[in-house]
């Protein structure tokens, strides 16, 4: 299989699954680079244990939490060098841009929302709720692409849910 | 609020260049990157270096336990100072 085909059959999955994790376009580009780049380093050495899109998947959630660690130490560090510079104060104001543009603008409010209680999720419930409310992954798959029990995404989706709707219940009340 | 409201998100289509951006990515990786046969050289001729130096110091500790044997078997003194 080319580099191209494998690019032209995966590329619309890893991208929108990116989008879920950063809710924003640049970034979800930069991490479907990454995942590209990692698929054509580590390529001769894929074991046919899962098939290439379960593989291709992994690198995907990996590499966008990654990017979301990075970017959250950045914005760490640049708030703590805003406390010397007296010219940087709005770094400490600045919100996370929200352009997912897979959702519509009479939803866009609501969603923006959910999201900011999504991303404060620890990252496994996080990553079962994208991967099963979003991508539309049956319990089973996501046990598959996640390497753990059907039993485990059960538990994991039941917690996600409660930590939510605990999040949500705050946020309104 | 409902957690079915994350149901509506839908797909979106890949921006168009992505592939050609990708590629550029992979091969600029590429040409920073140190040939594999000069970091096996680089590796072989450290190591080598490493033996040869391990050796150089043995065979010193070695040979100078022999001078003094030689020193000892000829009653030659060994102290620097005159008036002892």
């Amino acid at each position: 299989m080319t580099f191209e085909a494998l690019y032209a059959d995966h590329s619309r999955m890893v991208f929108n699954l990116a989008l879920q994790y950063v809710q924003n376009r640049e970034d979800a580009e930069e991490i479907t680079q990454d995942v590209f780049v990692a698929v054509h380093q580590s390529f001769s050495t894929f074991k046919q244990e899962s098939s290439i899109s379960t593989w291709i998947y992994r690198i995907t959630i990996n590499k966008s939490l990654d990017y979301i660690k990075a970017k959250k130490s950045k914005k760490r560090f640049a708030f703590f060098t805003s406390l010397f510079h007296e010219n940087s104060s709005d770094l400490i104001h600045e919100i996370a841009s929200f352009d997912h543009p897979g959702i519509l603008l009479e939803d866009k409010e609501a969603l923006k929302i959910l999201f900011t209680q999504i991303n404060e999720l620890p990252n496994n419930q996080k990553t079962a709720l994208i991967l099963h409310k979003i991508e539309h992954k049956s319990q089973v798959e996501v046990a598959e692409i996640m390497g753990l029990s059907t039993k485990a995404i059960e538990s994991l989706m039941h917690r996600a849910k409660m930590n939510l709707a605990k999040k949500i219940k705050s946020n309104e009340g | 609020m409902n957690i079915d409201q994350l149901e509506k998100i839908q797909a979106v289509e890949v921006p168009p260049f992505l592939l050609t951006r990708i590629k550029q990515k992979i091969e600029s990786n590429r040409a920073s990157l140190m040939p594999q046969s000069l970091v096996k050289a680089f590796t072989l001729s450290f190591l080598f270096l490493l033996i040869l130096n391990f050796g150089a110091v043995l065979y010193s500790l070695k040979s100078d336990t022999g001078k003094e044997n030689l020193v000892e078997s000829m009653n030659l003194s060994t102290f620097n100072s005159l008036y002892k």
